[in-house]
C-alpha cells in the first residue's frame, strides 16, 4: 500500500507529496483519483478459516471470517491488520473515506455491510440521533481499560457504549516563524492585517465558527443566537485578509509559504513541518478544539462480535501504540504510552501539556441549532 | 410551470448536442412512426427505461425533497413547504448566482475563442492525423479532474512555475497573486471544460461541405469574409452545443472554485455542496438544485431560440 | 498530341482563357501533365473525358481552388495562376451546386454583389434579373433544401452568372439530374449561353452531353489533352484511337498494308480487303491502326453484290439489337478474330424483308473514305 501511494503521488506532483496524515489526506485522496480505489481495499490473504476464540468476559463464539472496516484514509499501522489476520484468522476487508460528510452520506444512502466505521466526535451524535449506530458489548473490549479518563466520560459517549475511541488531536493556528514575527498564542494572528492575503481559514462550518467564539470568549457550543451573529460580523470582517477558506490544501501552502498562519489540524501542520522546518503549531490560549475519532458498529453490521473482538485488539497497548508511532497523532490509549516513541509522546504539538488540554473543547452536536451556524455561515461566505 | 420551457429545451439540445439540425433525426423518427410504432416503441424502451431508472428518478426525488425540511440531525423531513424555494430565492445568493454566471459566461467565451480555431484547424488542415489531434484534445480526460485542477495550484502559486519565470526573466520583483482569484477560478474552468467546446466543433466544422467555403471565395469572398459569412454561420449547431457543454457545467462547478478560488470567489455549486455535504440540509440543497436548473433551463430556451433562428433561418 | 491546337486561332484578344504548358502534380501523382489550351472569348468549350482524367483539375486551377505546379493561367492576358479564387474574375458552378444552406434562394445569388459592394438597389435589381433569367423569379425566398434539384442547379447557374464574369466554369452541373431533366437543362444552358455571351468551360465526363451543347471540346486522358476540336471535328477525325473509341463507337482494325501508285490494300484473302486511301501527306506507313465509325458499314448477303473499290469483311451475326429507326449489329470477324459493330438503318426494310438473324453470315462493306488512320501506338 505504500509503495502504491508513493507512485500515485508522484503522479500528484511535488508539493503535493509526502507522507500524509488522516485529515491532510482528505482531498488529496481525491487529487490522487484513483488512490481510493486503488489503495481502499487491502484485501490481505489472512486464514479463511473459521477460528474460535474465548472472549474475555462471555462464553466461547464463532468469529466471521471477514468483517469489513471503513476507516479513515491512511489512518492505520502497516501491520495491524496482517498481525489481526494472522492471529485471529479473519480476513478484514479494509476501505476509506475521506470526510465525515462522505462516510455518513454513504451510510445514509444505504450502504450497508460495514462493521466498523471511524466517525469524528460530533458525528457520534449525529449518527445515534438517526439511530444508525448499535451498542457495543464493553465484556467484549475489556482493553478499553486502557483508555484515559478523559476517553472514558467524553460528552458525546458517556461510558463508551457506542464508541470506541481510534486516535485523537487538536486545533490551532499552523504558522511559518520565519514569516510571522509575531508570538502567535492568540486566535488574533487570524485577524492580523500585516498578514492579509497569507491567511487561510477552514472551511467546516462549525470549525470557522468555533475560533471567532473562542476569541470572543464564548463557548464553540452556544446556542445563543446574538452570539452566533457576533461572530459571524468578526468572520466577515476577515475575509479580507483571507487567502481562501480550506480544509486541506493548507498543508501544501504552509510547507510552501503561500500561506504563512493557517487555521488547521495538529497532525496537518505537523505534516506541513516535516516538508518546511519554519512550520509550528501552536493552540491560542483562548482555547480551542479537541477532536477524536472513534471506531463505532454501525445497526446493521454483519459481524458485531468480530467487530468488538478487533476494536479490543486495537486497544493491546502496543497496537495503539503502533498506530500512533505510524500515524504521528496522539493514542487515546494511555497503556500505550510506553510503546510509544519519545519523540511523539515528548512533542506538544501531539501530546500537549496539561494546561493546554485543560482550554480543549470538544465540538457537540446541537439538533436543530445547527441550523443557526448553517445559516450564518451561508451569510458569511455569500457576503 | 417549467413544462414549455422543458420540451423546448429538450428539442434545442437534442438538436444541439447532436452537432447539426436534428431534421433527418426528427424525420427519422417520424417515419418509424408513421410505419410502426410499435417497433419504435420497442427499440426506445432500453432508452426510455435507463433514463427513468437514472434520470427521472432521481430528479423525482430529489423534487419531492425540496418541498421537505431538515431533521435534526440533517435527515430529511418530508413534507408540502415552498420556504427552501423562497430561501433559494432570498437576495441573499444573487451576488453568488450573478458571480457563477459571469464566470462560466467568460470562461465559456473563452474557450470558445480558443476552441473555434483549434477544432478548425483540425477538421480542415489536419488530413490523416486527424486522429491524433483529437486524441491529443482528449488526453487530458485521461487525468483526473482534481488532479489537473491541482496542478494548476503549482503552477499559479507563489512559488510555482509562472511566479518563478517571471522573478528570474527580472519583470517582476514580489511573487503576483495568482492563485486565489477570479483569474484562477476562470483559468481553472476554460481549462478544464476546453475538450467540450472543441468537440463539438469540430464535429460541426467536420460535417462542412468544402465545396461551401469554395463556392465563397469563388464569388469574391475573401478569407476572413467566407469565415465570417458561411463557415461560422454553418457551424452555428456545433457553437451552441459547445457553448452548452461548456456553461452548464461550468455554472455549477464546485471543484474549481474550492480548489482555485479565494474568500470572494463562492459559485453557486459550492452553496449546493455545502447544503448536502456540510450543513447537511438536503431540502434546501435540492431546492438550490432545482432553482438552478429552472433558471438554466429558460435560459437555454431563449438562448437557442436566438441564436438557432437568427442564423439559421 | 498536346499541338493538336489548331492554328486558326490567333494568340489575340479573342482568347478568353489560355493555359499554357499547365501541371499539376499532388505528391508523386501527376494529375494534369503540360496541357495548352486556347478558349475563345464567348465559346461554350468543354473539357470532356473519363473520370482521373484530369479535366475537375484544370477547372479548379482555373477557378483557383489548386494552384498549378508548374505553367501559366491568362485570363484576359493576364497570369492568373497565382491569384487566389476571390481575386479572379471567374465564377463556377459547382457539381453539388453547393448553395449555402442558410440563405435563400435571393442571397444567394446576391452573395458575390454584396462582396462587391455595389449598391443595395442595384444589387437587388440584378439578382431578379438573373432570377427571371433561369425562371426563378417566385423563388427568391425560398431556403435551398425548399427547391428541386432542377431548381437549385438553375439557382447555381444564376448566382454565377450575376456576377457578369470573364469565364464560368461549370463542372458536371447536370450530373446529379435525371435524364429527362438532365435533356432539358442541356437546352437551356446552350440557350443562356448564347443570350449571355459569356465564356463557359464545362467539364463533363459525358460524350453526347459534349457534343450537344459544346462549341469546341478539349478530349482529356490521363492528365493530357488527346484532342481539341469542334464535335463534328472529333466526331469524324479522331486522332487518336483514344478519342476514336471514347467519342461514339469504333471498329478498330491494324494491320500491315501493301501500296500501290494510288492506294494501300489490307489483304485478308478469299475477296475479303481493306482498301486505304493515300493519306494527304502523302505518306505510306507499312503497318497502320485505323477506325471505321458503325454507322458507315453496310450488311450485303453476298460478296458478288459489293463493288470494286470497297472495303468488305465477312462476318458472322452475334447479336442484334433493333432499335426502331435503327438496328445494332454485333458481327465476328474471323479473318481479324475481332467483333465489329455496325448500325444499320431500318429504311430499307420492307414488309418482306427482315432484319438479320444471329448465327447468319453477312458481308460488311463501306467506302475507303471512311477509314479514319490514326497513329499507331507509341508513335
Amino acid at each position: 500500500m505504500k509503495k502504491m501511494d508513493k507512485e500515485l503521488r508522484v503522479m500528484a506532483l511535488d508539493g503535493l507529496a509526502g507522507p500524509m496524515t488522516r485529515r491532510g489526506f482528505i482531498k488529496r485522496a481525491g487529487a490522487a483519483g484513483l488512490l481510493v480505489g486503488a489503495s481502499g481495499f487491502i484485501a490481505a490473504c489472512g486464514g479463511g478459516e473459521t477460528t474460535t476464540t474465548a472472549a474475555a468476559g462471555g462464553g466461547t463464539q464463532e468469529l466471521a471470517k471477514e468483517i469489513y472496516f471503513y476507516n479513515w484514509s491512511d489512518y492505520i499501522a502497516e501491520d495491524t491488520i496482517p498481525n489481526f489476520q494472522e492471529e485471529f484468522g479473519v480476513k478484514v476487508v479494509y476501505d476509506n473515506y475521506s470526510s465525515n460528510d462522505t462516510l455518513l452520506a454513504k451510510l445514509q444512502s444505504g450502504a450497508t455491510g460495514y462493521d466498523i466505521i471511524v466517525p469524528t466526535d460530533y458525528m457520534i451524535t449525529t449518527m445515534l440521533g438517526l439511530d444508525i449506530l448499535q451498542e457495543i458489548d464493553l465484556d467484549n473490549v475489556p482493553n478499553v481499560a486502557n483508555l484515559y479518563q478523559r476517553f472514558r466520560e467524553a460528552p458525546f459517549d458517556p461510558g463508551n457504549k457506542y464508541s470506541i475511541p481510534w486516535q485523537w488531536g487538536t486545533t490551532g493556528i499552523g504558522y511559518n516563524s520565519a514569516k510571522v514575527t509575531d508570538w502567535v498564542d492568540s486566535w488574533d494572528m487570524l485577524w492580523n492585517e500585516a498578514y492579509s492575503g497569507k491567511i487561510t481559514m477552514m472551511s467546516e462550518i462549525r470549525d470557522v465558527f468555533a475560533v471567532a467564539l473562542f476569541r470572543l470568549g464564548y463557548s464553540p457550543n452556544t446556542r445563543d443566537a446574538a452570539q452566533i451573529e457576533e461572530a459571524k460580523q468578526m468572520l466577515i470582517e476577515q475575509k479580507s485578509l483571507l487567502k481562501h477558506y480550506t480544509s486541506d490544501t493548507y498543508i501544501d501552502e504552509l510547507a510552501s509559504e503561500d500561506a504563512w498562519i493557517s487555521h488547521g489540524w495538529s497532525g496537518d501542520v505537523f505534516q506541513a513541518q516535516l516538508e518546511n522546518e519554519a512550520v509550528m503549531y501552536s493552540v491560542p490560549n483562548e482555547g480551542s478544539l479537541t477532536w477524536v475519532d472513534s471506531m463505532c458498529i454501525p445497526k446493521d453490521a454483519p459481524s458485531k462480535h468480530t467487530a468488538e473482538v478487533f476494536m479490543n485488539y486495537i486497544h493491546r497497548p502496543e497496537v495503539a501504540a503502533g498506530i500512533s508511532n505510524y500515524v504521528y497523532y496522539a493514542s487515546p490509549n494511555e497503556a500505550a504510552e510506553e510503546f510509544i516513541s519519545s519523540e511523539i509522546l515528548e512533542d506538544p504539538q501531539i501530546y500537549p501539556p496539561q494546561e493546554t488540554m485543560d482550554k480543549l473543547v470538544f465540538l457537540e452536536e446541537l439538533g436543530e441549532d445547527t441550523e443557526l451556524y448553517n445559516t450564518a455561515y451561508q451569510e458569511l461566505r455569500a457576503s | 410551470m417549467t413544462k414549455p420551457a422543458e420540451n423546448g429545451m429538450a428539442e434545442a439540445s437534442a438538436s444541439a448536442i447532436l452537432g447539426q439540425n436534428a431534421g433527418p433525426l426528427s424525420r427519422a423518427i417520424g417515419r418509424l412512426r408513421g410505419h410502426s410504432f410499435a417497433v419504435a416503441n420497442l427499440l426506445m424502451a432500453p432508452t426510455m427505461l435507463w433514463l427513468l431508472l437514472f434520470l427521472a428518478l432521481p430528479l423525482g426525488v430529489i423534487l419531492v425533497y425540496s418541498f421537505g425540511g431538515r431533521g435534526t440531525y440533517g435527515d430529511v423531513i418530508y413534507g408540502f413547504s415552498f420556504d427552501n424555494y423562497s430561501r433559494a430565492f432570498s437576495p441573499l445568493w444573487l451576488p453568488v448566482i450573478l458571480r457563477s454566471f459571469g464566470f462560466a459566461a467568460i470562461a465559456t467565451l473563452l474557450t470558445l475563442a480558443m476552441g473555434y480555431p483549434l477544432a478548425y484547424f483540425i477538421a480542415v488542415y489536419g488530413g490523416r492525423r486527424k486522429n491524433i489531434y483529437l486524441i491529443l484534445v482528449m488526453v487530458p480526460f485521461w487525468t483526473s479532474y482534481l488532479i489537473r485542477t491541482y496542478s494548476w495550484i503549482v503552477i499559479l502559486r507563489s512559488q510555482g512555475v509562472v511566479n518563478t519565470l517571471l522573478q528570474w526573466a527580472n519583470i517582476i520583483d514580489q511573487p503576483l497573486d495568482l492563485l486565489n482569484t477570479p483569474f484562477s477560478v476562470i483559468l481553472g474552468l476554460t481549462y478544464g471544460f476546453l475538450p467540450f467546446m472543441t468537440l463539438p466543433l469540430y464535429a460541426s466544422l467536420e460535417k462542412l461541405d468544402k465545396s461551401l467555403i469554395e463556392a465563397a471565395w469563388d464569388l469574391g469572398a475573401s478569407r476572413i469574409w467566407a469565415l465570417l459569412t458561411v463557415t461560422i454561420p454553418l457551424s452555428i449547431p456545433g457553437i451552441i452545443a459547445g457553448t452548452l457543454l461548456v456553461f452548464i457545467p461550468a455554472v455549477g462547478d464546485f471543484v474549481t472554485p474550492d480548489l482555485l478560488g479565494g474568500p470572494d470567489t463562492l459559485m453557486i455549486g459550492n452553496v449546493i455542496q455545502q447544503q448536502f455535504l456540510a450543513a447537511r440540509d438536503w431540502a434546501y440543497g435540492s431546492a438550490l438544485s432545482f432553482s438552478l436548473m429552472a433558471i438554466l433551463l429558460l435560459g437555454i430556451f431563449f438562448y437557442v431560440r436566438k441564436v438557432g433562428t437568427e442564423n439559421l433561418a | 498530341m498536346n499541338d493538336a491546337t489548331p492554328s486558326t486561332i490567333e494568340q489575340s484578344e479573342d482568347c478568353a482563357i489560355r493555359l499554357e504548358g499547365v501541371t499539376k502534380r499532388f505528391g508523386d501523382f501527376t494529375a494534369v501533365e503540360r496541357i495548352d489550351l486556347r478558349i475563345r472569348r464567348g465559346e461554350f468549350f468543354s473539357l470532356l473525358g473519363p473520370s482521373g482524367c484530369g479535366k475537375t483539375t484544370t477547372l479548379r486551377m482555373i477557378a483557383g481552388f489548386e494552384e498549378p505546379s508548374e505553367g501559366a493561367i491568362l485570363l484576359d492576358g493576364v497570369d492568373v495562376a497565382r491569384l487566389p479564387p476571390y481575386r479572379r474574375n471567374v465564377n463556377t458552378v459547382f457539381q453539388n451546386y453547393a448553395l449555402f444552406p442558410h440563405l435563400n434562394v435571393e442571397k444567394n445569388v446576391g452573395f458575390g454583389l454584396k462582396r462587391k459592394k455595389l449598391p443595395k438597389h442595384e444589387i437587388a435589381a440584378r439578382v431578379s434579373d438573373a432570377l427571371r433569367m433561369v425562371e426563378l423569379g417566385d423563388r427568391a425566398t425560398y431556403k435551398p433544401d425548399q427547391l428541386s434539384g432542377g431548381m437549385q442547379q438553375r439557382v447555381a447557374l444564376a448566382r454565377a452568372l450575376v456576377n457578369l464574369p470573364s469565364v464560368l466554369l461549370l463542372d458536371e452541373p447536370l450530373g446529379a439530374l435525371d435524364l429527362k431533366l438532365r435533356r432539358q437543362m442541356q437546352l437551356e444552358l446552350k440557350h443562356i449561353h448564347e443570350n449571355v455571351g459569356i465564356t463557359f468551360i464545362y467539364v463533363t465526363h459525358d460524350q453526347e452531353e459534349a457534343l450537344t451543347m459544346s462549341d469546341r471540346i478539349a478530349v482529356m486522358n490521363m492528365g493530357t489533352v488527346e484532342q481539341v476540336g469542334s464535335p463534328e471535328e472529333l466526331y469524324e477525325s479522331p486522332k487518336s484511337r483514344f478519342v476514336a473509341g471514347f467519342i461514339g463507337t469504333s471498329n478498330f482494325i491494324e494491320s500491315v498494308v501493301t501500296w500501290n501508285a494510288t492506294e494501300g490494300t489490307i489483304s485478308l484473302g478469299d475477296g475479303e480487303r481493306v482498301i486505304i486511301e493515300v493519306p494527304e501527306d502523302g505518306s505510306r506507313p507499312g503497318s497502320v491502326e485505323l477506325s471505321v465509325r458503325p454507322e458507315k458499314i453496310r450488311l450485303r448477303e453476298s460478296g458478288e453484290e459489293v463493288q470494286s473499290g470497297q472495303c468488305m469483311l465477312r462476318g458472322t451475326v452475334r447479336d442484334v439489337v433493333y432499335l426502331g429507326m435503327t438496328t445494332q449489329y454485333s458481327l465476328h470477324i474471323p479473318s481479324l478474330d475481332r467483333v465489329f459493330n455496325v448500325l444499320e438503318q431500318n429504311v430499307e426494310i420492307a414488309s418482306d424483308q427482315t432484319l438479320w438473324v444471329t448465327g447468319e453470315e453477312a458481308y460488311l462493306t463501306w467506302h475507303p473514305s471512311h477509314n479514319r488512320m490514326l497513329p499507331t501506338s507509341g508513335a
